[in-house]
């Protein structure tokens, strides 16, 4: 989705996709300039153009969420001092809204799932100031000489490592938040560290990583999701990136999920039964029913085509 | 010396625009290390205490500067804990050299890059005394609050 607001003096370019967005960056950069001028396009300054495929919502400071109830599918913009970004249960009430924001802030707020490709700064270039994402993606396939496999999900996505990579040590952190001290506590060196983190959540955890791992050999699978990935992947082969993403999502993680559960019932909690390596597909008692069945699986090399 | 607590509390001022707006005494702008901050930071000249040379938009008040330069001359002028999230790394460097010249409080509530992470500063959540930024970092395992 692309939005533009626009004076005479000032010109800002977003393009962003799925239900959350933040614009960070350097003090002076103009991201207060942006919320303003929203706010005057509000109050009638039509010297102001904004174009944009949805309603613009410069939401208030003082306003603290419950003022959010009346906008469906709008795009909100949310600046750094808002009440709301104080609030015990904005996590809540940013879920329950069915509207993209645009949130303003270097405020680490971890309760949100902000892709890396949506956490964004102003470029300068004149009076044209255009949102660009901050960190790199890696899409990494290269897996040669890893020893550590080191996961935030703690669940099924290091379940699966451990299924399919069971000569590389897999451990998980924990979290995505702690993935950083984990690094730090337990190596010196991190080559041969393989970093696996959900792209899709994993901005406002960003920053710190890259600080800590900067000028290492870390290498990192930035996957969207363990979900994403086994949808893609065979037998269901669907394929969603952020791009599908609307508002009705927190992120394409929830999205990919909820789609497993969908289509096979599938719990985040274990590694799921069909994917195993010794599944006998045949025996599985929903076999019947299965629009899958007898499909043959290859994780392994669907991952990594270089592991050795 | 140079005091950061993670996470802000209710005597950290957190609207640092309007403290700023209704605080700031004309002199403030006068001092040379304020001006050298604001043209480093905004690209702006301060011409009189109350008009600001703005490349974008011209000639404005002090009330339009930046939050994060509106929150380093705060944290030179006044004793208040101001919070630091307002200001973005470029004003990082500003922060280290302010608590060289005083005593000085900040909150955060991100993770603020300093070009050199090799400073001392006191935890003032806990007291604890670091030579390095990132040590702490990590010992909070990436939470502000």
């Amino acid at each position: 989705m692309r939005f533009e607001v626009q004076s005479k003096r000032v010109k800002y370019e977003i393009e962003f996709f799925g239900k959350y967005t933040i614009i960070t960056g350097d003090s002076g950069s103009g991201k207060t300039t942006l919320y303003d001028m929203v706010t005057d396009y509000q109050l009638g300054n039509k010297a102001i153009k904004i174009s944009c495929g949805k309603r613009v919502v410069a939401l208030a400071n003082h306003f603290t969420g419950i003022e959010l109830e009346p906008f469906r599918d709008c795009v909100i913009i949310i600046d750094e001092y808002n009440l709301l970004l104080k609030q015990k249960d904005a996590a809540s009430i940013f879920r329950h809204s069915d509207n993209y924001f645009i949130i303003i802030t270097r405020k680490k707020l971890d309760y949100l799932p902000v892709s890396i490709n949506n956490y964004l700064k102003l470029e300068n270039k004149g009076k044209l100031n255009k949102a660009v994402q901050i960190f790199p993606r890696f899409n990494i396939t290269e897996f040669i000489g890893i020893q550590n496999i080191i996961t935030e999900d703690s669940l099924s996505g290091l379940e699966f490592f451990k299924e399919y990579f069971p000569e590389i040590h897999s451990e998980s952190a924990h979290s995505k938040s702690e993935i950083t001290s984990y690094l730090k506590s337990n190596f010196t060196d991190f080559s041969g560290v393989l970093v696996v983190y959900d792209a899709s959540a994993f901005a406002f955890s960003a920053k710190e990583f890259f600080e800590i791992t900067k000028e290492s050999n870390v290498k990192i699978l930035d996957w969207e999701s363990y979900e994403n990935f086994l949808l893609r992947n065979e037998p269901f082969c669907e394929e969603y990136n952020q791009m599908d993403m609307d508002c009705y999502y927190e992120s394409l993680e929830q999205f990919s999920e909820e789609r497993l559960v969908q289509l096979i019932g599938y719990h985040k909690g274990s590694l799921l039964k069909c994917i195993k390596k010794d599944c006998i597909c045949g025996q599985c008692n929903k076999v019947a029913n299965c629009h899958f069945k007898h499909r043959q699986l290859d994780y392994k090399l669907k991952i990594s085509k270089n592991l050795y | 010396m140079l005091n950061i607590r993670f996470g802000a509390t209710d005597s950290t001022v957190t609207y640092v625009d309007g403290f700023f707006n209704s605080d700031y005494e004309d002199e403030w702008l006068l001092d040379p290390f304020v001006q050298e901050m604001v043209l480093d930071i905004d690209k702006s000249k301060i011409l009189s205490p109350n008009c600001i040379e703005s490349p974008i938009f011209g000639q404005i008040p002090p009330t339009r500067l930046s939050g994060g330069v509106k929150a380093l001359i705060l944290m030179l002028k006044t004793d208040e804990e101001i919070w630091a999230t307002a200001c973005g790394d470029n004003c990082a460097k500003w922060i280290t050299k302010i608590a060289e010249m005083k005593d000085l409080t900040i909150c955060l509530e991100h993770f603020m890059s300093f070009e050199d992470n090799h400073f001392p500063f006191r935890d003032a959540n806990t007291g604890e005394i670091y030579n390095d930024y990132l040590d702490a970092i990590i010992n909070k395992n990436g939470k502000y609050y």
